[in-house]
């Protein structure tokens, strides 16, 4: 367990009297879950190979190095760096809109959310960095989510729907900023929307 | 004490309860029965204190001299021992200790759902 996840689960703590440590870790689960669900923040390059000769329709599996599964398939990149029309009918399975037309390795770009753990501490496997960015909103998700349990010594509503509107706003944020590759101030110019031929929303 | 295992929160209640000197007022089986019922309760009021349980456990007699362990958060150890103490003085008739035993059980259930 990092500093950071210690820091949470310590600060946690504090302001949820009579909690258990074991719930309050079933709760981090479902925050970081749904964080990394909603933001794409995780992302990952998976290569995998392709052959000329195969057929239209093939599926080609693919599978994260990191302890994650895949949320959703972001692009797909050609040898040559060009991007090719795919879909993803189940998590981990691509296939390509246009068969290739020779022989290579493709990268596929997808976003990532954790999985059960793994680790020995009972903690699930994410990027160091994001508890370190993103610490008090997921925070605010860890308590939202637990202030709205029913009937118990921490059970606040109002507070839980202060702390989940602030958490919501984080993954907001995480999301934006995951988009512009953390640069301050980037593409701040949007193309007038009424040429939009599609909706931003997911 | 430190409320590790069923022979402690027997004792425990015997001290709550005034009964530390054989034959007892209070039988073990009577103890053991009431520390059953909490046990209950508690699932029923705070699923999340048996969250690494299958089944929930139930003790016997035998389990006070073999000083079986009863896991649980030591935060709610307490309650328990209110409930165990509130639920033996129920079967007493004068009304002192009536009140007496609905202000334990009252307790426990405060404890368990509640900050006071």
């Amino acid at each position: 367990m990092s500093y950071a996840t210690e820091r949470l689960i310590k600060n946690a703590r504090t302001s949820l009297p009579g909690s258990l440590d074991n719930v309050i870790l079933l709760e981090l689960y479902n925050v970081l879950d749904q964080f990394f669900k909603d933001s794409s923040i995780w992302t990952e390059e998976i290569p995998f190979s392709v052959n000329a000769a195969d057929p239209a329709g093939t599926v080609y599996y693919i599978e994260p190095e990191s302890v994650s599964t895949i949320v959703r398939l972001f692009s797909v990149l050609d040898e040559s760096d060009f991007r090719q029309r795919a879909s993803m009918q189940l998590p981990g399975e691509v296939t390509l809109d246009t068969p290739p037309s020779q022989a290579g390795t493709f990268m596929a770009n997808v976003a990532l959310s954790i999985v059960d753990p793994t680790q020995r501490d009972g903690y699930p496997e994410f990027p160091e960095w994001i508890l370190t960015k993103y610490g008090m909103g997921i925070l605010d998700g860890v308590l939202g989510r637990m202030m709205a349990q029913p009937a118990k010594p921490y059970t606040n509503t109002q507070l839980a729907a202060a702390h989940l509107m602030a958490f919501r706003r984080t993954i907001s944020i995480a999301g934006t900023e995951s988009l512009h590759r953390n640069v301050h101030n980037a593409q701040a110019w949007m193309f007038p929307q009424q040429f939009s031929t599609r909706s931003r929303r997911r | 004490m430190a409320l590790d295992t069923v022979t402690q929160y027997v004792g425990e209640a015997r001290v709550l309860l005034q009964d530390l000197v054989p034959t007892y007022r209070y039988a073990d089986a009577e103890l053991i029965s009431a520390l059953n019922l909490a046990i209950m309760t508690a699932r029923r009021n705070r699923p999340d204190l048996f969250l690494e349980v299958v089944t929930i456990p139930q003790f016997v007699t035998s389990d006070i001299t073999n000083g079986t362990p009863f896991a649980m958060d030591s935060q709610y150890r307490v309650a328990f021992l209110f409930f165990m103490v509130g639920f033996a003085q129920l079967r007493d008739e004068e009304d002192t200790q009536d009140q007496r035993a609905i202000a334990f059980i009252t307790k426990f259930t405060q404890q368990l759902m509640t900050l006071t």
